[in-house]
């Protein structure tokens, strides 16, 4: 038998596996986690009300959809900061070549960068590297194609690099 | 630089590992993505506050309501067994009405002939596509009754006996005759008693053995020695009959396509056909006349 969103141990099933991501997601459109974690618990009760419409296997791009929607509607805060925990710095060797990529204003300077990318970019990028989406998955989730994503993949890392050698040249 | 990183998206597949063999040994030339990897290795460390699902889950459990199931309403339900019960009754009634007041209609289609016994005893033998009504009410005062098509008619003795047609009436006491309407031609045939046929301007008093046919003004009298019409049997029967008279009674009998070429339109054919076998039927009309055709799929004519 079909799996039916509808039949509660699926849907909770489904929630447990993408509640987060969809957070996430919504976290790098906005910069607020109170919001994210509104707008992702709104999306999993507009799942619910349409359980009998969303297909099993759609369910990630229909939750991640209605995030934007929902996202879109709010009032955009202008300038969206993020920021991340990260783990502690390791004790620094200065002879080591990477030595001035490691330090904590270097770190802010990166999460700035990757805050102040084009929101399609930054989100592609971080669903990346932060929750580990392969590209494909993150194409499912946003319902465009796997070129479209690696095409704001490679916007963001270009523009990534060519900020890490100016901040190294200072 | 970075539009080689561009191209095709390079960069892109190169983080993520999908590089072709080519495409690696020329990654191999450069040395420019060292620092890009070392921070992008930091970056994969860095993290959100993760969610106790299991909590938030439950907090939402409360908002949820059953899933949406479709209220049917019994309402409609039940006006329409109502609707149905109305209908039923509606169609018994008018059927009833016209049973036993109203008009009696009989239709016959494609092949088919029905015999119908009339209120007074008179029998009626209806061609096939033909159509006959009458009014059940008023028979015993007025034996009137409309016809489209062809049949036979076997009338008990009484009152005049009408047969109306969109081509003229037929009016006769006790007798048995044979009317027929093909586009606008009135054939009347009378086999017994005597019969009298009028349309328009032209009017005929027809003995047993005696025909007509009337296509506007123009009268032309037949002349058989049957005692009854030959369709009514299982075969057609014609004496000199025009070939499109016979390709118009053969197609109802028959549900076949045809269309005579303007040649041999007036051709005159004597003989007959069977109402129970197509290929025999074509065979005993178009085979005498040495005119070539071919059935295609079993209902088509095409003529060569």
């Amino acid at each position: 038998m079909q799996k039916s969103v509808c039949q509660e141990e699926v849907y909770n099933t489904l929630y447990h596996k993408h509640f987060q991501s969809v957070r996430n997601y919504v976290y790098y459109k906005c910069g607020d986690l109170d919001q994210a974690q509104d707008i992702a618990q709104e999306s999993f009760i507009r799942l619910w009300n349409k359980c009998a419409e969303v297909l099993f296997e759609k369910v990630t791009g229909f939750v991640h959809t209605v995030a934007n929607r929902l996202f879109l509607d709010q009032v955009r805060s202008k300038k969206v900061v993020l920021n991340f925990e990260k783990d502690q710095l390791p004790q620094q060797n200065t002879e080591d070549p990477f030595y001035i990529l490691r330090t904590e204003e270097f770190r802010a300077q990166i999460e700035q960068v990757i805050s102040d990318l084009p929101e399609g970019q930054r989100e592609v990028f971080l669903l990346n590297r932060v929750d580990k989406h392969t590209y494909k998955e993150i194409a499912e989730m946003l319902g465009v194609s796997q070129t479209a994503i690696e095409k704001r993949m490679t916007k963001a890392l270009i523009k990534l690099k060519s900020k890490i050698e100016e901040f190294k040249n200072i | 630089m970075s539009e080689q990183l561009e191209n095709n998206e390079f960069i892109a597949r190169w983080l993520s590992g999908d590089l072709s063999e080519e495409e690696k040994k020329e990654l191999a030339n450069r040395n420019d993505l060292e620092d890009l990897q070392a921070v992008i290795k930091d970056i994969d460390t860095w993290s959100l506050p993760a969610i106790d699902t299991q909590q938030s889950l439950k907090a939402l459990k409360g908002q949820l309501q059953k899933p949406e199931t479709k209220v049917i309403s019994l309402w409609p339900k039940v006006l329409r067994y109502a609707a149905a019960v109305a209908l039923i009754a509606t169609c018994w009634f008018v059927f009833d009405y016209a049973q036993n007041a109203g008009t009696v209609s009989l239709k016959t289609s494609l092949a088919e002939t029905l015999t119908h016994q009339l209120p007074d005893g008179s029998e009626i033998i209806l061609g096939a596509q033909s159509s006959v009504d009458y009014s059940k009410k008023t028979w015993d005062k007025e034996r009137t009754l409309n016809l489209q098509g062809q049949a036979f008619f076997d009338v008990e003795k009484g009152a005049s006996f009408i047969v109306e047609t969109a081509l003229g009436n037929v009016k006769v006491l006790g007798t048995e005759f044979d009317v027929q309407t093909i586009g606008d031609l009135l054939k009347v045939n009378c086999f017994e008693g005597s019969v009298q046929v009028s349309s328009g301007t032209v009017s005929e008093i027809l003995k047993p053995g005696q025909g007509v046919l009337i296509e506007g003004n123009n009268l032309e009298r037949v002349v058989s020695d049957k005692t009854s019409p030959d369709w009514t049997g299982t075969i057609s029967i014609y004496e000199g009959a025009a070939l499109s008279l016979v390709a118009a009674d053969l197609k109802r009998y028959y549900d076949v396509e045809l269309s005579l070429p303007a040649a041999i339109v007036n051709q005159s054919f004597s003989g007959s056909f069977a109402h129970d076998n197509l290929e025999a039927a074509l065979s005993s009309i178009f085979s005498p006349l040495e005119i070539a055709y071919e059935l295609r799929n079993g209902r088509t004519v095409v003529f060569k």
